[in-house]
């Protein structure tokens, strides 16, 4: 049981340690205060930080207070717990049979999660961020459903070390890129990042992130960065072949990969505008869908061909 | 202390800032958010993720009332400035910063507690924060309420209406009920009514600005929203000045591409391309300072093409608030505005036009005589793009309806004075 506390507490610091590295990058890329240095920009995250925690934690009327502290600390909890199961290199917390099934049963319960983050505050800004979030994930969650399912087929495992083991002689991004990139796309969804941020959209004075201060911020903030991070780390087990690569050991390939996918992810924010939520619903029912869908077919075709 | 010390040190060194405009400011607003992005502060989007109240102008009774609701919900450690004359920014800025890292600031921002925390419910107070900063309203709500049948708001309803701590959710009057009920925190149940699907869904009065980012300064829109679809929007500047515009003064040709700069910046931050918005806002401030027209025409041309080729920031503004022949007539809309009523009228081809009309003035094209950069005779130019935008509001949710206002852009400098609320329904 010891040796179980202590493979979370390094799963946990490896986690914070990528999340860190994407609010580093995130200021790296942000074009606003490019004359202050290099230095200036990178260091942000440390100085956002020390501001938080100095900064009071204030109150609104009447919030449901419950709702608000779920909504509040649910995104980071839910990061720590889906990295339970991402492998770094052969290594993971736990490698349950249905890892898959873990990461998308957590993915859900965010719904319910950001939504109360706005919804406690007992703000209309709040409020409309939090419903936003769920008109997303009507658009996303059903796509994301089916790409999870790609590599899970190709593999005939929901064991992620299984589909890890399973992309040995070729990565299923090769023959399931739009998984991936589907992939990747509901993770900017449920992180509320870059182009589906539309929940903390600076039209509604910033939406679920219109009231929470000082700690509270710190915190959802921090969950935002966390399952980004989460997110390419599943990515790179699921497609990229986890751990495996010539010379450098297994540990050390999956850091590279995921930095690469997790640069990616936060460089897409300065890239384009927010997403509304009914362009994404148009979009992803009558676009993704339909490609994750034919994308499944080719995955199982294949499969079922070698197997 | 120690630690104190360094932490206040560290986080000084990313003031978030909230601006509070004046109409009639424009000049002190660009100095300031120069200074700021000069500084790498960030324009916070709520009074929650403030750390510095930066007032710009000279706001009149009023406004200093929301002003002073939003100086209360910054959580603290906080700091507050004032610049009138554009010369002082950014003094004003680094002064307000430096106080910030005063230690006794943790300590004052502890022991203050937010007034409305204690459960202090029954008068009609509900200042759930930064929605919206309403103004204090106690003249004619009567007139505030047309267009939906009137009655009473939450806030008279009890009868002990705070001047200052207007509701930002409030119930309708239309088909409002339970009038005596105290509901927590002084907030009222909402009225319901038919909406346009037939449903029978609560009605509630938003209050849009008049402290809120990227917004034109002073102006308040009441918005009547079932959901988050505007049914109804009123729409007013708060302590009017209606001066001659700063875009139409100077260099004139260089003045008005700087206006239709100032206008996409504000259109891209509303659209949510803060990079963007920040690269046209920096082409801007060089369109109104000493830099060669060349480079800011070479800066344009790459923002663009990026523009024109963005298939998201096109999905989000294709369609939107449609201007018709019709209502040009009606509402005497000129400029810019009706030149993009062949390309579509919609709110993509107005930015496209501001883009391309922008590019010609870099080029040395000279305005129409008498035309500013919002149409004919300035003032009347505003106060039709005003309507015009308040009306092609309603049916669209908040975030399509400030995407329609935002690509319209009336100057509130230039709207004059209007003694009583006017109402677009």
């Amino acid at each position: 049981m010891p040796a179980l506390a202590w493979a979370a507490f390094v799963a946990a610091a490896v986690l914070m340690a990528f999340a860190a590295f994407a609010a580093v990058l995130d200021g790296v890329f942000d074009p606003v205060g490019r004359s202050g240095g290099l230095g200036n920009r990178a260091g942000r995250p440390v100085w956002e930080t020390a501001r938080l925690l100095r900064q009071r934690r204030r109150t609104t009327v009447a919030p449901d207070a419950l709702l608000w502290r779920i909504g509040t600390a649910g995104p980071l909890v839910v990061a720590l717990l889906m990295v339970v199961v991402v492998p770094l290199g052969d290594w993971s917390v736990a490698d349950p049979a249905v890892g898959v099934v873990w990461f998308n049963a957590l993915d859900v319960a965010l719904w319910l999660l950001v939504w109360s983050a706005g919804w406690g505050t007992n703000s209309g800004y709040g409020l409309i961020g939090g419903y936003r979030f769920l008109a997303q994930v009507l658009g996303y969650e059903l796509p994301l459903m089916f790409a999870l399912t790609a590599p899970a087929v190709a593999a005939g495992s929901l064991q992620i070390g299984e589909i890890v083991a399973a992309q040995r002689g070729l990565w299923f991004v090769v023959w399931a890129p739009a998984s991936l990139l589907v992939f990747l796309a509901a993770v900017t969804g449920f992180s509320v990042w870059g182009p589906l941020a539309y929940p903390a959209g600076p039209d509604i004075a910033g939406g679920v992130l219109a009231e929470p201060s000082g700690v509270d911020r710190l915190v959802l903030l921090a969950g935002r960065y966390a399952l980004l991070a989460v997110g390419a780390g599943m990515a790179t087990a699921l497609f990229l072949g986890g751990g495996a690569g010539p010379v450098l050991p297994g540990w050390l390939w999956t850091v590279v990969k995921t930095s690469a996918l997790l640069a990616a992810l936060v460089a897409v924010r300065r890239r384009m505008p927010l997403l509304r939520a009914d362009r994404v619903m148009r979009l992803a029912w009558l676009v993704v869908l339909p490609l994750t869908l034919v994308q499944l077919l080719v995955v199982s075709v294949v499969a079922a061909g070698r197997g | 202390m120690v630690v104190g010390g360094w932490l206040s040190r560290l986080a000084a060194r990313r003031p978030h800032v909230m601006l509070a405009v004046a109409p009639g400011a424009t000049a002190a607003r660009l100095a300031v958010e120069s200074a700021l992005a000069d500084a790498g502060a960030l324009v916070a989007s709520s009074a929650a993720d403030a750390d510095v109240l930066v007032v710009v102008g000279e706001p009149g009774r009023e406004l200093s009332g929301a002003v002073d609701e939003v100086w209360r919900e910054l959580p603290g450690p906080r700091a507050r400035a004032q610049v009138v004359a554009p010369a002082e920014a950014r003094a004003a800025i680094m002064r307000a910063v430096a106080q910030l890292s005063d230690l006794g600031q943790v300590a004052e921002a502890a022991a203050r507690r937010d007034e409305w925390r204690d459960g202090q419910t029954g008068n009609g107070m509900s200042s759930d924060d930064s929605i919206s900063h309403a103004p204090d309203e106690d003249r004619g709500h009567g007139e505030h309420d047309s267009g939906d049948g009137g009655g009473a708001r939450a806030g008279d309803a009890d009868g002990d209406h705070h001047a200052h701590q207007m509701s930002h959710l409030q119930p309708d009057g239309a088909g409002h009920h339970g009038g005596d009920m105290a509901m927590p925190g002084g907030l009222m149940m909402a009225g319901r009514a038919a909406d346009r699907d037939g449903l029978r869904l609560d009605v509630l009065q938003v209050t849009l600005g008049p402290v809120l980012a990227d917004w034109p300064a002073g102006l308040v829109i009441t918005a009547t929203v079932q959901g988050d679809v505007v049914q109804a929007a009123d729409a007013r500047i708060l302590d009017a000045v209606g001066q001659p515009s700063f875009w139409n003064a100077g260099d004139v040709g260089r003045r008005h591409a700087a206006a239709h700069l100032d206008s996409l910046g504000r259109l891209l931050a509303v659209v949510g391309w803060p990079a963007m918005a920040y690269r046209v806002r920096r082409l801007r401030d060089g369109a109104l300072g000493e830099e060669p027209a060349e480079m800011v025409r070479a800066g344009l041309t790459a923002v663009d093409r990026r523009m024109r080729r963005s298939w998201t920031l096109r999905s989000s503004t294709d369609g939107l608030g449609v201007l018709t022949p019709g209502m040009v007539r009606d509402l005497g809309v000129t400029g810019p505005a009706v030149s993009a009523v062949d390309s579509g009228g919609d709110a993509t081809a107005r930015w496209q036009y501001w883009l391309a009309e922008t590019d010609a003035l870099l080029a040395g094209r000279f305005p129409a005589e008498g035309s500013g950069p919002r149409g004919l005779g300035g003032r009347a130019a505003s106060a039709a793009l005003l309507a015009a935008a308040s009306q092609l509001m309603v049916g669209l949710d908040i975030g399509g309806a400030r995407i329609v206002l935002a690509s319209f852009d009336p100057d509130p400098d230039e709207v004059v004075p209007v003694p009583a609320p006017r109402t677009v329904a």
